[in-house]
């Protein structure tokens, strides 16, 4: 029997947020983010026969996105190709200058910092996966969402005290499973 | 104990509260006097609030995003309909 199983019914619940933070910084574009995500599901509805179960459901649709996110590339690219400028550097005059250009800004560390915090969301909700898939709604709800107390009690009929049990036991599982995954 | 000083002494479930509520600044100014209260008698306590405080310090670094309800709803609609077409 395989170890993992497809439940399409609960791909959007269970994985949406994470597919989306996954490809929000790949392609920085909230409206291609939607689509691609919006084509990984259907693209992954029509493969599902050939799901094995050995990788786990959201590695599979992480693996389809990560085709669908270089497909998208591939298309601007072909596109952009034909107005491309190249530049040439083979000036005699300013022979050996464009080796300063190249190198790299040392002190310039806002891409690898962007990617580091893009990792650390993934990681994030990864371990928001493990945990009681209400209370994981309620905590994104409250702390990510930022919405009302008084808004998250009424939406899911609890009372303000069931709510802070609920965030305490999400914190507390949260911190420990960062502590071991990511740490 | 006198009523004043019971004022002040909250249970480790009523600080990890506070400390909860601290996070999301919906701590009222009493309880977290009686929260710091707590912290300096309880070692407990103030390894759960520093670890809680640097929670909320990634997770605000993380700048996570939550996609909009419509756009799941969408998408429901959208895998139900590839599934009800796939049963026909």
């Amino acid at each position: 029997m395989p170890a993992n199983s497809l439940d399409p019914n609960k791909w959007v619940d269970r994985y949406s947020d994470y597919l989306f933070n996954y490809t929000i910084v790949r392609v920085n574009d909230r409206e291609v983010a939607n689509d691609l995500i919006s084509e990984t599901f259907l693209a992954a509805l029509k493969s599902a026969k050939y799901f094995k179960g050995e990788a786990s459901e959201r590695t599979w649709l992480i693996s389809i996105l990560k085709r669908k996110i270089i497909d998208y590339y591939r298309k601007i690219n072909s596109r952009k190709g034909q107005a491309e400028v190249k530049i040439n550097y083979s000036d005699d005059f300013n022979e050996g200058e464009w080796l300063e250009e190249q190198v790299a800004d040392q002190f310039d560390k806002t891409a690898e910092d962007e990617m580091e915090n893009t990792e650390l969301g993934l990681a994030i909700l990864e371990c928001l996966d493990s945990i009681n898939e209400k209370h994981a709604e309620i905590f994104k709800r409250k702390t990510i969402d930022g919405a009302d107390t008084e808004a998250i009690c009424n939406e899911f009929n609890i009372t303000p005290s069931n709510l802070w049990v609920i965030i305490h036991r999400a914190r507390t599982a949260l911190a420990a499973c960062l502590e071991k995954n990511w740490f | 104990m006198s009523n004043k000083r019971k004022f002040f002494f909250i249970d480790c479930s009523e600080a990890a509260e506070c400390c909860n509520k601290s996070q999301y600044k919906e701590a009222k100014f009493i309880d977290k006097v009686k929260l710091m209260f707590h912290l300096t008698f309880c070692k407990t306590c103030r390894s759960f609030s520093s670890n809680n405080s640097k929670l909320t310090g990634l997770i605000e670094k993380s700048k996570i995003e939550i996609c909009p309800d419509e756009k799941k709803e969408q998408w429901r609609k959208e895998i139900k309909k590839e599934l009800v077409e796939e049963r026909n």
